[in-house]
């Protein structure tokens, strides 16, 4: 069907005009730029402080951030699994609001913030506040559209609850998990503007992450080296993502 | 564990509900406090409404920032949407070659974090001379491969007989789009709609880079910006703030617990 | 002096889009209370008189400052505006924004000013600002520390930034030890050269001759004879302060020199926050010592008074006085001397802590360490990251919560961090 084919063309044209217009052409074009000085950009990078301690410190942030999460919405998820879905939407809302709102909180709460390990953890607190709603309505979700029948027979040859969720609930409801994975991968860069909010442009050791090492280095100008390093987390991002969503697909029955 | 009365239920509900709710019922209390708000308390000593009169009355640069959140943000999202429902009818429902691929790669932008997007935005946003003009907000808003992504998972599950049928019948594709397509994914298009309105209303990242005069700069970040010596100020602006978001929030909230399961990236043959 | 200022009143910035037409005022903005502009803007006013213009004071600095943003938003703006150093507005952002006009060809006789103190208002050699006086921060030292860290070098260039801070760091400590007293034998004109040397005033230049030279090195032995009074001021009513940092301002003109010497002394008395900056500026008349109080607590003219007494009781030339008062409105209360125990209660009270916040102490320091910076480091810094870094390290220090060392470790850290970004 021709006309369908063109018509189809049509509809999707704007966007992939404007993604191509800011996103792929873009994106091409700094990564050459990343290499008009050979590797520099790139084996600079590993001598620099700077960079070394940002790398660090988010690498840390999104492993802890992940693993708290998932325990954390696994976990609520096993205990409110029968909740109905009416006031789970509300579970959203600490995404939804603005930084404003936690970062004033905590500041009365807790008094300024200055860094040290506190500071990491609080941080760390947020993202958590931020993120396990989401998290835990997504599984939520998934654990409705569990089989009643295999759950049933579970608990005819007398497994505990935990077993069950372990067992029987937590393999079907794969691609849910994934997907939460996946927002909290995402959205654990988006701490950058609370971390903002709370630190400026130059925060302590200790929640310096490479959102703060990007910006300082645009703020002073420095194409390539900000380029080199999109390259490089992109790609590291990217590879985990690929992952997830390859193996995240289905559900096991 | 399986089996909760109604009223255990509620009490349940309550509990998950309180850490997301105390924040914004301090703030509120709050902003009605004249005195020094450390140490923390709830109740104000001094109740007192200068934040208020400041913020609304007074000084017109917070409703300067306001204005400017609602000019930065709202032709953003409004565009996307046009843009994403558009193309996510077309990937959903008319296929052409090369259709997977190109989806697969909206699927990987559209989770990338935002710093590895913010050099090629700049560079083609100075290429353009749009830097420090709304434009350069506007434009990587409209064009964000998420909505494209999420409203052809929504479309997907429109029926495909209903769409033969008035093909059949020979109603243009644009009538079917507008009056079968949309129509059906009405509860997509509002999730679509305000999960972008939230996250762009919250932009933090986009102001500092593509915009240079502080005049142009969005409540968001407003709260670094000022120091403890505005604090009535700030409570009243973080109030303002969150009640567009609140306002559509519950406007919405059947919307958002009919397309949960959608949401999610299940994977049939495929794309 | 007054027809140099009234042929070219003050700071000339004609912001873009202000441009005046018939009908339009010639706008200009006054912050504070000015005596020396008013009177010039008088005189430019009689020798204009066809001129339609638009005076506006503000006494209330913050007032300014949002006026002028919401102006510049709109597109319009002042004519001329008086920039004072307190204010906030990032000048030289604005400068790179193009939003001065470019008056580089309008001054004459730009030779018999001294290049100097025009040159630290231009940007890419161009004239944006015309600065009334261009501030030489310094700290006081012994030519012992000075040789340590120069070995009779130029300080301003070369020098890392851990070899000035460990001078900091070595005369602070000794302020500790020594209750508060910083300077020790000063007043030697070969380490006044030295330093205004190392803070970049070219002393050869050709606009300053030794009569300038001597008229401050005289000055500076006055004030160095009254060094201990003053200082003993600001113990008695201080427990703990950053230092005696003083300024020499030079102003413009050469053909009289006119020098403020400033003494900053942060006063804490008790719990209350107070900042006393008592400024001794030589004029015609004598000493006038204009006291500021701004940050943290509204003083009365009462406790000013009481200060201005003291100093007069032990300086032997007329003090005259201002008061001004501005900064934060938040808190109101007014300082009865007789009863200060009981109102420093209610300020702790009111207040809800003991001492005003970092940010807060921040703010009335903010100008005086990036001066600091770029005297050291040698260059202006377009953004305030250094300063930032600097303030925020040394704040547990100057609050007291933490010792000076582990502060200046995590100032070097920062600013190395800062430097391999």
């Amino acid at each position: 069907m021709s006309v369908n084919k063109n018509k189809g063309l049509m509809f999707v044209l704007p966007s992939i005009a404007g993604m191509f217009l800011f996103y792929i052409y873009p994106f091409a074009r700094s990564l050459l730029r990343s290499f008009s000085n050979g590797i520099y950009a790139y084996s600079s990078l590993f001598s620099s402080e700077a960079f070394l301690l940002a790398a660090q410190n988010t690498a840390l942030f999104l492993v802890l951030g992940l693993i708290l999460i998932g325990i954390l919405s696994l976990g609520l998820a096993f205990i409110f699994q029968n909740m109905t879905t009416s006031g789970v939407s509300a579970l959203l809302l600490p995404m939804l609001l603005p930084s404003g709102i936690i970062v004033l909180f905590v500041n009365a709460v807790t008094g300024e913030w200055s860094g040290g390990v506190e500071s990491f953890v609080g941080l760390l607190g947020i993202y958590l506040w931020k993120n396990t709603g989401y998290c835990l309505i997504i599984l939520l979700a998934g654990l409705a559209c569990v089989e009643k029948a295999s759950i049933e027979a579970a608990k005819l040859d007398g497994a505990s609850h935990v077993r069950i969720f372990l067992q029987v609930q937590f393999p079907q409801i794969r691609s849910f998990s994934c997907f939460s994975v996946l927002i909290a991968l995402t959205n654990s860069f988006k701490i950058f503007r609370e971390s903002y909010l709370l630190f400026g442009d130059q925060p302590p050791d200790s929640v310096y992450m490479m959102q703060n090492f990007m910006y300082n280095n645009f703020l002073a100008a420095n194409d390539q080296r900000l380029a080199a390093v999109s390259v490089i987390l992109i790609i590291c991002i990217g590879i985990p993502i690929l992952l997830l969503l390859r193996y995240g697909g289905k559900n096991d029955a | 564990m399986m089996h909760r009365h109604k009223w255990s239920m509620q009490i349940c509900n309550f509990v998950l509900l309180i850490p997301v709710v105390v924040p914004l019922l301090w703030i509120l209390c709050a902003s009605f406090m004249q005195e020094r708000i450390v140490p923390f308390h709830w109740i104000p000593r001094e109740f007192g409404i200068e934040g208020y009169k400041e913020v609304l009355f007074r000084s017109p640069r917070y409703l300067m920032y306001f204005w400017n959140s609602l000019f930065l943000v709202v032709p953003g999202v409004v565009g996307m949407m046009i843009v994403a429902t558009l193309a996510g009818y077309g990937f959903a429902k008319l296929p052409f070659p090369g259709r997977g691929w190109i989806l697969n790669i909206y699927i990987l932008l559209a989770v990338l974090p935002y710093q590895t997007v913010i050099v090629p935005h700049y560079t083609i946003v100075s290429e353009l001379g749009l830097l420090g003009s709304e434009w350069a907000v506007w434009f990587p808003a409209i064009f964000s491969p998420f909505g494209v992504y999420l409203m052809y998972r929504f479309f997907q599950k429109v029926p495909e007989e209903c769409i033969e049928c008035a093909r059949v019948e020979g109603a243009g594709e644009w009538r079917i789009f507008a009056q079968i397509g949309l129509p059906q994914t009405k509860s997509g298009v509002a999730t679509l709609f305000v999960l972008t309105l939230a996250d762009q209303w919250n932009m933090v990242e986009q102001p500092l880079i593509f915009l240079q005069d502080e005049t142009q700069y969005p409540m968001s970040i407003l709260f670094e910006r000022m120091n403890s010596y505005e604090i009535g100020e700030l409570l009243v602006c973080a109030l303002i703030i969150s009640v567009p978001i609140l306002i559509i929030f519950a406007m919405s909230r059947h919307a958002l617990s009919d397309s949960m399961d959608a949401i999610v990236f299940r994977k049939e043959k495929g794309v | 002096m007054k027809k140099f200022y009234a042929v070219f009143l003050m700071v000339v910035i004609l912001l873009i889009g202000g441009c005046s037409t018939q009908q339009q005022p010639f706008t200009v903005y006054v912050p504070g209370d000015n005596r020396q502009i008013k009177e010039a803007v008088a005189e430019f006013q009689k020798e204009n008189s066809d001129l339609v213009m638009n005076i506006e004071e503000f006494e209330d600095l913050s007032e300014l400052e949002t006026r002028l943003s919401t102006e510049l938003m709109s597109g319009k703006g002042p004519d001329v505006i008086l920039m004072t150093e307190d204010m906030s507005i990032d000048v030289w952002k604005m400068v790179e924004n193009q939003q001065f006009y470019d008056i580089s060809g309008m001054l004459s006789d730009s030779e018999k000013y001294i290049s100097a103190v025009l040159e630290s208002g231009q940007y890419q050699e161009k004239q944006y600002l015309l600065p009334l006086s261009f501030s030489v921060m310094q700290l006081y030292t012994s030519e012992e520390r000075l040789n340590q860290v120069t070995e009779g070098e130029n300080l301003a260039f070369g020098a890392h930034v851990s070899e000035i801070m460990e001078v900091l760091y070595n005369d602070l400590q000794n302020a500790t030890a020594e209750q508060g007293t910083i300077v020790n034998q000063l007043g030697e004109e070969d380490i006044l050269y030295r330093w205004m040397q190392s803070a970049g005033y070219d002393m050869l230049n050709e606009d300053f001759d030794e009569t300038l030279f001597k008229q401050i090195a005289d000055t500076w032995q006055q004030v160095e004879a009254h060094r201990e009074e003053v200082s003993s001021i600001a113990t008695q009513y201080a427990n703990n302060f950053l230092g005696v940092i003083e300024h020499v301002t030079f102003m413009l003109e050469d053909l009289q020199l006119t020098n403020n010497i400033r003494y900053y002394a942060t006063m804490y008395n008790d719990q209350a926050g107070k900042n006393m900056q008592v400024i001794v500026p030589k004029t015609d008349e004598g000493y006038h010592v204009r006291v500021t109080a701004w940050g943290g607590i509204k003083s009365s003219s009462d406790y000013v008074d009481e200060g201005i007494e003291l100093l007069q009781s032990i300086m032997d030339y007329p003090i005259s006085s201002d008061f001004f008062k501005y900064g934060e409105e938040a808190y109101d209360l007014s300082i009865n001397q007789e009863n200060l125990a009981a109102n420093v209660q209610e300020v702790i009270e009111k207040t809800g802590r003991a001492k005003p916040t970092s940010k807060e102490l921040r703010e009335p320091y903010a100008t005086q360490i990036q001066d600091f910076i770029t005297q050291i480091v040698g260059a202006y810094i377009p953004n305030t990251a250094v300063g930032d870094i600097v303030q925020e390290t040394l704040q547990p220090y100057i609050e007291g919560t933490s010792d000076f060392e582990s502060c200046y470790e995590e100032m070097v850290g920062r600013l190395e961090r800062y430097v391999s970004e």
